[in-house]
């Protein structure tokens, strides 16, 4: 927030001085248009950054009334005859520069002890466009965009209720950013919403990048690779969640808004599975955490298979394995750790790129330098195919921050296989549960509902049941109203078929 | 201070970190080792490796190490080859006759403590040395001798019976009072090993053997059996009245020769009486009608309870005859004493009871064979 | 020092939880070679002494249960010091401590022998020790504690009994004459059984300790009894098995004969199961060793008043030289030995003496009470 104690009035000024003053605090900037207009015996001045408002606004709307309709000049003849957007009035400077710098147009007449304020902000912004990195089969497309106002206003149109709150703050002391605190007043928990305010107030740094930058400054711990709140640029997933009575978070300029509590299993959570039939739903999901499993643990198990336990390895496997690996100069660690490395550049190179030419990157990398590096002896089949698995595997999950993560405790998880084999993934994989039982999203239990265990929550996180199941809210997180509708209720259906 | 808890993990882990690898690919693995004695009682070692070597046809390899034990023996082989033998995925043990003759105990007693050997590797006795058979040349069969040892026995059975003897189970039964181990027994047939013989042990020291086509009689009275086939020969006359075409003359010596798929066999033992050793052995199948060198009539319905009879009165000389064997050349492997100790009270039967008491029991074998198919014809 | 332990709802837990934390402490590491101890008193008939044992077990933590009802809200170190002034009881706690320390030495050297046994001949003690520690440290540090601790508990208890999921190999496998004849043991022996079984089920005691940080005391008596009884359904499995799985000559010779017939599990997609079983053992030694620890630490405060922290990381240092130290398999056996001696004199006889000692305590602090209030009116 701005600091605004050391300001004083500085009116009644001159016109002369007025511009005098302004221009300083622009430094001299050539932005700032100042032009000084007379009549009725009265010196008028009106002052903007020309390509922050609307000009045509400006013209029709106040200059032309000003200059040709008003009969007399002054403060309170203005605010009764011209009511055009939303006005302020000022005796500050401090005041009245962000005032110019939000898209104000300034009335001065000499002699007044205010400045007059209309604003006429005219923001550039790209209209709404299908959701690019979190994408879904079925349910609505539309994304977030950078404008908090169409956010606020897509998010309104898609919960339309009085009970959505939307409070707002100004974050960032050199630059400050609107940053709005969403949620659903009687359901989101109040410690949680008094939680993530105090937070956001607490915060003092001198500007945010993006949601996804405030995000990580309110994180109950930075240290760990796990996301503690689900950042998304989908509307449906961001009001899905505020109507399970989480506290969202939307920023000014960013098109993501995110929102805890959260639990880690909330990642991989879509909103498509509700929009499945419950069976398709479950199926989905489950799969989604066997991938998870999956893209953790089959790389570090080949590593410690071909290094210590070449027990573990089928008989049948075993041949093709060994004769693959033969020609392998590397020892295992450093092959998988080179491969993962790879997938992981095609990965970078493919999201950097355009759409067209990252298609292309994908294939030759993926099948070209696959299929190379395997002629050329720099690595065994095998491990290719189970990089390719786990890379894909991670794919699944519908967090980006969050599948970003998997891949990442992939390596040490490789390492420690490569020093200790089994033992050491097992080692690696209490370290992870014991980590992620100490941490929490917004003081919530990540782990919820595994531990504190509520089994009535399972069908909300584990599979997915009919409708009529989800008579009651996620309970783990404690909302204030846990009823939603009556079972009986919704099972009944009044059909009249005669 | 608390976030730099990983550090010491990983230093830890680090300097711990040193720890011999047993890569995959530097590794001779051991897919089938021969045990023989030499003159001079050694132990010798054929083992059959896999090597992975980098554009090269043929991977496998023999190699041979003598030594006092066993350990040493591998040890002895290793001067041989380039690769690190290792023994965690052996397929198969071969055991040379002479080595059976005398004592195989020590050698299990090893190959069970050691804990990089496999427990379901599977044991099987060479009629010569096991050298010999491990040496087959590649030409007449196109995998490696120890793949085909190991392949031979596990197609021959359908469930986790006979022939298939894994380590654990020899383990077990030499060591089980009122039990005796056995296992397959290859000879060289025209130059291809062929599993051809059960070898009987008395604990770990071979006695006689057996034909192999008898293996489901001991198997319906270890578990339940299914998919074995057995031959059963019955007086022509006795059928005269079921076959289809009217008897000779010439055919009133003969037997009629049926073949049988067991769908179902299992036998059951009871002790009648502790003292005077007497069983009772009740074996029931199910079976259907394969092969007959002789045409019956299976409209006429007293071709079915006649031909049970036959067959049953069959089956139960077989046992006979099998368990006359056994007590021949002393040797449990059915594994009578077992259940003779369940129900002895008052004491812990010994070893060398047992082998006196053996020869003497008596046991009354019923089979109950039901013919529930005969095929596409009747 | 009060006798009683403040309320807190931060760091109490549900009573569900007590079942987790009472199989996670009696199973440790104990049960891996259990069977052979207790067959080779009682043979066949090991499955009487395991129901045996389970009775006493069962009547044990009634009277601490009965013992620890007496006061509002405090734990054995309150309890003690209430009843034998602040010298002896002091003493007695100071006792429980060491007993857990040794008993967290034992827990991890054992584990350690199985590593070295079944994995990594090799590896040096300190790298797997540190490791092991380190892991126990962790869950204490920051915002660790009881809760995580029995989060952690709680979690590796579900995760580790997918293991029991492939007992089916083995079980198909066993030889049912094994368990015949049944009833020839001596009564005596029968007994003797039943102490070899209650060393593998000794850590119950734990609830000596964490009475105080139970949120609803009113339910906790079915988890607790569960929990005891799950253990000893475990351990009977696991004899049973043993018992029909291994010849009877050979059991009383395997020396982790849980773990040995794990090996006999071959699937296409992965052989050798044992090495994942003894791996993933290592979810119960951590949980066994992070409430060992936290004993020690909390009796030590509770004590001393010694901060948490010093008591933590020196318990870990101390643990750390001593388990390098450590080499052989027969200080595990002989510690074992003595300690299982001891601790039956602790956990099973102690409770029996402490007990008349609460109620005469009870009785006199009530008269004088009765006194005080009539000299009052």
């Amino acid at each position: 927030m701005r600091n605004r104690k050391s300001t004083k009035p500085f009116l009644p000024t001159t016109l002369d001085n007025l511009k005098q003053t302004l221009q300083q605090s622009f430094y001299k900037n050539s932005d700032l248009t100042f032009t000084v207009h007379k009549k009725h015996g009265k010196k008028l001045a009106v002052f903007f950054i020309s390509y922050q408002i609307h000009t045509d606004v400006l013209r029709d709307s106040l200059l032309k009334p000003l200059l040709e309709d008003l009969k007399k000049w002054s403060n309170e003849e203005i605010e009764n005859n011209i009511p055009i957007g939303t006005k302020e009035k000022t005796d500050r400077l401090e005041h009245a520069l962000e005032l110019i710098i939000s898209g104000s147009a300034g009335i001065y007449i000499e002699g007044e002890t205010e400045i007059l304020f209309y604003s006429m902000l005219n923001k550039e912004k790209r209209a709404l466009e299908k959701a690019e990195t979190e994408s879904l089969v079925l349910g609505p497309k539309i994304a977030f965009t950078e404008s908090i106002i169409t956010n606020m206003n897509i998010l309104r149109w898609r919960i339309r209720s009085n009970d959505l709150v939307a409070e707002e703050y100004q974050i960032g002391k050199t630059v400050s950013h609107e940053v709005r605190l969403v949620y659903m007043k009687s359901i989101a928990n109040e410690a949680d919403v008094n939680t993530m305010r105090q937070r956001l107030l607490d915060l003092d740094v001198d500007e945010v990048l993006d949601s996804v930058v405030l995000k990580q400054y309110v994180e109950d711990k930075q240290w760990s690779i796990f996301p503690q709140f689900d950042s998304t640029e989908l509307p449906d997933r961001f009001s899905y969640g505020l109507s399970k009575g989480r506290v969202g978070v939307l920023v000014e300029n960013s098109p993501t808004g995110f929102m805890g509590p959260v639990s880690l299993f909330s990642f991989f959570e879509s909103t498509e599975d509700m929009f499945m039939r419950w069976n398709a739903g479950s199926a989905l999901r489950i799969l989604r955490f066997i991938s998870m499993i999956l893209s953790i643990l089959l790389t570090p198990l080949y590593v410690a298979a071909v290094t210590y336990q070449y027990g573990l390895i089928p008989t049948n496997l075993l041949i093709t394995l060994g004769t693959s690996r033969a020609e392998v100069p590397f020892p295992p660690l450093l092959e998988t750790l080179i491969l993962e490395f790879m997938i992981e550049l095609l990965r970078e190179a493919g999201a950097r790129l355009p759409t067209k030419v990252g298609q292309t990157m994908g294939i030759v990398g993926g099948i070209v330098i696959g299929e190379a590096a395997v002629q050329a002896g720099l690595t065994s089949n095998i491990l290719i195919i189970l990089v390719a698995i786990s890379a894909l595997a991670s794919f699944t999950i519908p967090s980006y921050l969050m599948s970003v993560s998997f891949r990442l405790i992939r390596f040490p998880l490789v390492i420690l296989a490569g020093m200790l084999g089994i033992l050491g993934i097992s080692l690696g994989i209490v370290y992870l549960i014991i980590h992620l039982l100490k941490m929490s999203s917004l003081g919530r239990p990540y782990l919820a509902p595994l531990y504190p265990w509520r089994f009535k929550d399972f069908n909300k996180v584990f599979f997915r049941t009919p409708p009529q199941f989800y008579s009651r809210r996620f309970k783990s997180y404690r909302p204030k109203f846990l009823f939603r509708f009556s079972k009986r209720e919704a099972k009944a259906k009044h059909d009249n078929r005669d | 201070m608390k976030r730099m808890f990983i550090f010491p993990l990983l230093i830890t882990l680090v300097l711990g970190g040193c720890i011999p690898s047993n890569q995959l690919e530097k590794m001779g693995i051991l897919y089938a080792a021969g045990i023989d004695r030499t003159h001079n009682g050694e132990v010798e070692l054929s083992a059959v490796i896999q090597q992975f070597e980098a554009q090269s046809a043929n991977n496998t390899k023999m190699v041979t190490g003598k030594a006092d034990t066993l350990r040493g023996t591998l040890q002895n082989a290793n001067l041989e080859t380039n690769f690190h033998l290792g023994s965690g995925k052996v397929q198969i043990v071969l055991f040379g006759m002479d080595t059976a003759k005398q004592d195989l105990g020590a050698y299990i007693d090893t190959l069970r403590r050691d804990p990089v050997v496999p427990n379901t590797l599977y044991l099987a006795v060479s009629e010569t040395t096991a050298r010999k058979i491990l040496q087959t040349s590649y030409s007449a069969i196109t995998v490696s001798a120890g793949r085909y040892l190991h392949d031979v026995i596990d197609r021959n059975s359908n469930d986790d019976v006979f022939p298939k003897v894994p380590l654990y189970n020899y383990f077990v039964k030499l060591s089980d009072i009122g039990q005796d181990p056995m296992l397959p027994m290859f000879h060289l047939y025209e130059g291809i090993p062929k599993m051809d013989y059960i070898a009987l042990f008395q604990k770990g020291k071979y006695v006689g053997k057996l034909s192999m086509g008898e293996k489901y009689l001991l198997n319906m009275l270890e578990s339940k059996v299914k998919g074995e086939f057995f031959d059963v020969s019955v007086p022509t006359k006795a059928l005269k009245q079921v076959t289809r075409s009217p008897l000779n003359s010439d055919d009133k010596n003969k037997n009629v020769r049926i073949n049988f798929e067991i769908a179902e066999g299992k036998g059951r033992i009871r002790v009648v009486d502790m003292d005077k050793l007497d069983f009772h052995a009740k074996i029931k199948m199910e079976v259907h009608l394969i092969e007959t060198s002789r045409q019956l009539d299976f409209n006429n319905p007293q071709t079915a309870s006649l031909l049970k009879k036959k067959v049953e009165k069959e089956v139960e000389k077989k046992y006979d005859k099998l368990l006359h064997h056994l007590q021949s050349v002393n040797s449990d492997v059915i594994g009578f004493g077992n259940i003779y100790r369940a129900n002895l009270k008052g004491h812990q039967l010994t070893e060398k009871e047992w082998r006196d008491k053996f020869p003497k029991i008596n046991v009354k074998f019923d089979a109950d064979v039901k013919i529930v198919g005969h095929g596409e014809m009747s | 020092m009060d006798i009683n332990i403040k309320k807190s709802p931060t760091s109490s837990f549900r009573s569900f939880y007590l079942f987790f934390i009472v199989v996670t402490m009696q199973v440790g590491v104990g049960i891996m070679g259990a069977p052979r101890w207790i067959f080779i008193h009682a043979r066949q008939d090991s499955w009487i002494s395991i129901l045996i044992a389970w009775l006493a077990i069962a009547i044990v933590v009634a009277i601490m249960l009965l013992i620890l009802k007496q006061y509002e809200n405090a734990d054995i170190f309150g309890i003690q010091v209430d009843i034998f002034g602040k010298w002896i009881g002091t003493l007695l706690g100071l006792i429980f401590i060491v007993y857990f320390f040794i008993s967290n030495l034992v827990v991890l050297a054992t584990y350690i022998e199985v590593i070295h046994v079944f994995l990594y001949p090799d590896l040096p003690s300190y790298a797997i020790g540190g490791a092991m520690i380190l892991l126990v440290l962790y869950a204490f540090v920051g915002k660790g504690g009881l809760r995580i601790i029995v989060g952690i508990s709680f979690l590796f208890f579900v995760i580790s009994q997918l293991l029991l999921l492939l007992v089916y190999e083995p079980i198909k496998l066993i030889n049912w004459h094994h368990y015949f004849p049944m009833f020839q043991s001596t009564p005596m022996d029968i007994l003797k059984g039943a102490k070899a079984t209650t060393f593998t089920l000794l850590g119950f005691e734990i609830l000596f300790f964490i009475y105080p940080f139970i949120g609803n005391k009113e339910k906790m008596k079915l988890p607790i009894y569960l929990g005891i009884s799950y253990t000893t359904v475990i351990l009977l499995l696991a004899t049973m098995i043993s018992i029909g799985y291994y010849s009877l000559e050979d059991l009383p010779h395997m020396e982790w004969s849980v773990l040995s017939y794990y090996k006999s599990i071959a699937y296409s997609f992965m052989e050798r199961l044992d090495y994942i079983v003894i791996v993933l053992w290592l979810l119960t030694v951590i949980p066994t060793s992070n409430f060992l620890t936290w004993g020690m630490m909390h009796g030590l405060k509770r004590l001393f008043q010694i901060p948490k922290y010093i008591s933590l990381y020196s318990i870990a240092i101390i643990t750390f030289f001593l388990v390098i130290i450590i080499k052989t398999d027969t200080f595990i056996l002989t510690a074992t030995d003595k300690l299982a001696n001891y601790a039956i004199w602790l956990v099973f006889v102690y409770p029996f003496v402490l007990l008349p000692c609460v109620y005469i305590k009870k009785y006199f602090r009530k008269q004088k009470y009765k006194k005080q209030r009539a000299a009052k009116s």
